[in-house]
């Protein structure tokens, strides 16, 4: 990863964080202060999506190329994809409770996000498996990208086909966010930089953890 | 147009395997009176429609992902290698995709005939209903076709490919389960909409195999 790119991370985060806790949001009735929760959970799950993009890139290059290098970037972006859903879904449910005087609903969006946590815990447990290096790259590569296409089908198209009632913003007669009227163009300035920020760290984290693995990796062929 | 009518005759020819051996087609149908007896015997008739279809599909989908199961687990290393030099990877998956798509739609009205008898019908729309159960049987074996073998080739057992499947069967649940419920309160122009998308799911499927499977197959 480029040092540019992590510089970016560290700069965006910095404005980010900070003006997450302390800089001014529109009040809206029921959210009050927990619409600061935008920049934690609706970024998570805009990053998770592109990195997941990344990995299923990586496991069609793979594919072609069959070099094992793009089969390890693949899966240390899926984990960390894994991770930021996980977070998405912790996040979502403290907001579900202040908001919706509940932890869980019967919600298209958070089926959808159950079910690609658990489509990608069974690509982890696909992977563990399998033994073979060669085999498990193969089949893990075939698998995330069928799981992919599905997850898309799941989260993008059947909830806009169906007319299921849903409690998130803009969808089922709820106004979105960008509908507020008095929605501070602050608030934009910290959203959108989030997004950017928290994709820039994951991909950060999937290097790391890559080189990691790598380094365990060859320093144990060595003994 | 060759290339379609070798697919059909290994359509035929899985089925006379089947017939040969019995205990598949068997097991299957004895797995959806089991659990929809013991369905039955935990619930008892149920009115209410939404726990109807409910109840319909959890029933359908886990027959389906037991029998779908099967679809690589019979051959030998000896019929593998048979295989590999008789077909191209593109027509075997199509073949079994289409065999299991057949066998479970067929297995699917059926079970859902026992369910009519044991549970009785509560609302209106029948046909309607028949041609969604085959659709969406259809469209789940096809899907548990290809993780059977993903989960022959990894190595594993049924186990596996229930657990790579059943989440990304979700789509196709949510699509027939919605369309049963429309069908039975007498919605069947949103139903036939839910048809419609079962069958584009299917082709989904169905071409992501396709494209898919000759890498999971060349070794």
């Amino acid at each position: 990863m480029k040092n540019y790119l992590k510089i970016a991370a560290i700069l965006t985060m910095i404005w980010v964080i900070p003006m997450a806790f302390l800089g001014e949001v529109s009040v809206q009735p029921v959210l009050h202060e927990t619409i600061r929760n935008l920049y934690w959970h609706v970024t998570m799950w805009f990053s998770m999506f592109v990195l997941l993009l990344a990995a299923v890139v990586h496991g069609i290059v793979y594919l072609r190329t069959n070099n094992s290098l793009n089969d390890e970037k693949s899966l240390a972006l899926t984990q960390v994809a894994l991770v930021y859903g996980l977070i998405g879904i912790a996040t979502g449910m403290i907001w579900a409770r202040f908001t919706w005087d509940t932890f869980w609903t019967k919600d298209p969006q958070l089926n959808g996000a159950a079910i690609t946590i658990l489509a990608y815990l069974a690509y982890m447990v696909l992977r563990s498996s399998i033994s073979d290096a060669r085999k498990r790259a193969e089949i893990s590569a075939v698998y995330g990208i069928f799981a992919f296409v599905l997850m898309v089908v799941l989260i993008v198209i059947l909830p806009r086909m169906q007319d299921v009632d849903s409690l998130h913003p803009g969808k089922g007669g709820n106004p979105g966010f960008g509908n507020y009227k008095d929605l501070k163009n602050d608030m934009r300035l910290v959203f959108y930089p989030a997004i950017l920020g928290w994709t820039l760290m994951g991909f950060w984290m999937a290097n790391l953890s890559f080189r990691i693995q790598r380094l365990t990796r060859n320093t144990n062929a060595t003994h | 147009m060759n290339n379609l009518r070798l697919i059909w005759t290994w359509i035929q020819h899985e089925w006379r395997m089947e017939l040969r051996q019995k205990a598949g087609i068997q097991g299957a149908l004895l797995y959806v009176v089991v659990t929809l007896v013991v369905a039955y015997q935990a619930i008892g008739a149920v009115q209410d429609i939404e726990t109807w279809v409910g109840l319909l599909w959890i029933i359908l989908l886990f027959s389906v992902v037991n029998s779908s199961s099967r679809a690589f687990s019979a051959e030998g290393t000896g019929k593998k290698i048979l295989l590999y030099f008789w077909l191209k990877p593109g027509q075997l998956i199509l073949a079994r995709m289409g065999y299991q798509m057949m066998f479970n739609g067929l297995t699917g009205i059926m079970g859902f005939s026992m369910f009519g008898i044991l549970m009785g019908i509560p609302g209106n729309g029948v046909g309607m209903l028949v041609l969604l159960v085959a659709a969406g049987s259809a469209a789940a074996a096809a899907l548990g076709t290809f993780m059977a073998a993903i989960a022959s080739v990894a190595g594993n057992g049924a186990g596996l490919s229930a657990v790579l499947g059943l989440p990304l069967m979700v789509p196709t649940l949510m699509a027939a389960s919605k369309g049963s419920i429309f069908c039975l309160q007498g919605g069947i122009s949103q139903a036939q909409m839910y048809l419609a998308m079962l069958l584009l799911l299917t082709t989904l499927v169905v071409s992501l195999g396709y494209i898919l499977f000759p890498y999971l197959w060349r070794d």
